[in-house]
């Protein structure tokens, strides 16, 4: 038996290797086997070069990459069933999830968030993954193929900010404007261009990208419209106007009060019962800042007079529901139930005049603990107990008139 | 991939698994030339398998846990030796009683045909 020498076992590796053999178990396996057959069937090593042509064309039918591109489609083609079936778990699951959720939301049941979230990280981490993955195993140009992780990013930042508006995470919006703009100027032109040259796919293509042309315009449009972002923003604007009006309105007291004091009018000589109500309602008022100023104090970790000036746009600690909710459930001095109480006892000791409203709010805006919200709520009562103020102010001015 | 000197390929598709799995309940661990050889040397040459089909095949039977290998090295070159797993041998044995249980199958249905006819 011949000994194969090392520059002959290096020239089939090198063979092997320019011919499209990649995988390494492979490439061992064959050079053994030619080596095998050498061994075998030559009687001199002098007749290698007439032989090796002759052995080596026992491998294929055309070249050696066909053992490669073999070896690789039984590999694929084993996890390919197997992909194939978790995508469609997967993709069940969405839909299922999907459909859960937004029966839920819409009638305002427990978990519709849970069941959301769940929908979206099926979609985005296993479902369309999948579905691309198998796509580009099927594709063949390199284009394609493109064009495909393409639409999988687009997708993925798109429900990546339908998850983060959900949940109230900060970066929605810009996901959102990212995954519409990659939508419309860059996957879609190249996804039609790609397509729409494939006399086969011509129509399909159109079709397809007229429709998601309009379902992304829409939805664009939608976006662009709309200023109101997140919830917090939307209360930092109603709080705004209410804030520009209640100033108005305490500036005006404070400028009625002023005048009255000008004159030099005793706070008991005119009706008693209004001077009794305008004391409970600046009472009331005091008592509704100082927990306002109070709360914000703790939740933002800031000290009493600095929260006392605080504006609502400037809280940052919005988001802290955890803390809040106990300070309100729990704080002797902070509690929500604290709080109703003097509200109740406001609104029973009114005398009744129809001026004189009573203060009202839902204690349930309240367990809405994200603090803009309740600071929101708290500013609303402060605002009917200014309305108040003013009509007993207005009450009193009247009285003096009427006197002088 | 068969390079079958007398039954053409079709006929011997879809048998290249269960012959390696019953050659090697037979011998404790093969390589590739081994197998090729040996598998020409049972069947007197009827059958021989091509170093094109039975690598590819390998390396599947290897991925999904039926083969375990082991190398070793021949000077500079890797020879790399299969071995039955132990999910290897309740699937060589399966495969082996599907495969003869499908050629009684046949036997019975191609000598019925004449008798009927």
């Amino acid at each position: 038996m011949i000994v194969i020498t090392d520059e002959i076992l290096e020239r089939i590796a090198r063979d092997l290797k320019d011919n499209g053999i990649r995988t390494q178990d492979l490439h061992d396996n064959l050079l053994d086997h030619i080596c095998c057959i050498l061994e075998a069937e030559l009687h001199d090593l002098s007749e290698f070069e007439k032989k090796y042509p002759e052995i080596r064309s026992r491998f294929y039918k055309q070249n050696f990459v066909e053992l490669e591109k073999e070896t690789q489609q039984l590999l694929i083609f084993k996890n390919y069933y197997a992909m194939k079936k978790t995508m469609i778990i997967s993709g069940s699951l969405t839909s299922t999830f999907f459909v859960l959720g937004a029966f839920l939301k819409y009638f305002h049941l427990p978990g519709a968030s849970a069941a959301l979230v769940l929908g979206i990280v099926f979609f985005s981490f296993l479902f369309l993954p999948l579905m691309v993955t198998l796509k580009m195993k099927e594709s063949t140009s390199n284009r394609d193929k493109i064009i495909l992780i393409l639409g999988l990013l687009t997708g993925i930042v798109a429900s990546m900010s339908v998850l983060f508006k959900l949940m109230w995470w900060p970066g929605a919006n810009i996901m959102w404007r990212i995954s519409l703009f990659s939508l419309l100027l860059v996957f879609l032109p190249a996804y039609f261009f790609s397509g729409f040259r494939n006399p086969i796919s011509k129509v399909n293509t159109i079709v397809t990208t007229i429709l998601l042309l309009a379902g992304g315009g829409m939805l664009f449009s939608l976006t662009a419209f709309t200023t109101v972002n997140s919830p917090s923003v939307a209360i930092d604007m109603i709080e705004e106007n209410v804030s520009t009006t209640m100033q108005a309105i305490h500036a005006q007291n404070e400028s009625i009060s002023k005048a009255l004091a000008a004159r030099q009018i005793s706070m008991y000589a005119d009706s008693p019962e209004i001077q009794k109500e305008l004391m409970t309602t600046n009472a009331i008022l005091k008592d509704l800042q100082s927990f306002k100023t109070g709360l914000i104090a703790r939740v933002e970790n800031i000290p009493f007079e600095q929260a006392d000036v605080m504006q609502i746009e400037n809280l940052t600690n919005s988001n802290n529901s955890p803390l809040v909710k106990s300070i309100l459930a729990n704080d002797q001095e902070l509690s929500l139930a604290t709080l109703f109480e003097k509200i109740n006892h406001y609104n029973t000791n009114l005398s009744g005049k129809p001026a004189i409203q009573k203060l009202t709010s839902n204690e349930k805006l309240f367990s809405n603990t994200q603090l803009h919200f309740v600071v929101h709520s708290l500013n609303q009562l402060i605002y009917q107990a200014e309305v108040n103020r003013q009509a007993l102010l207005n009450f009193q001015l009247g009285t003096l008139e009427k006197q002088s | 991939m068969y390079l079958c000197p007398m039954y053409s390929s079709e006929l011997v598709k879809g048998t290249l698994k269960t012959i390696v799995l019953r050659l090697l309940t037979e011998h404790k661990e093969m390589y590739g030339y081994e197998i090729t050889q040996r598998v020409k040397e049972l069947t007197g040459g009827k059958i021989q398998i091509t170093e094109g089909a039975l690598y590819p095949s390998l390396h599947a039977l290897e991925k999904d846990g039926l083969l375990t290998t082991e190398t070793m090295n021949i000077g500079k070159r890797v020879r790399k030796y299969y071995s039955l797993s132990k999910e290897g041998k309740n699937k060589a044995a399966e495969k082996i009683t599907e495969l003869s249980d499908f050629l009684n199958t046949m036997r019975f249905l191609l000598d019925l045909k004449p008798a009927q006819g």
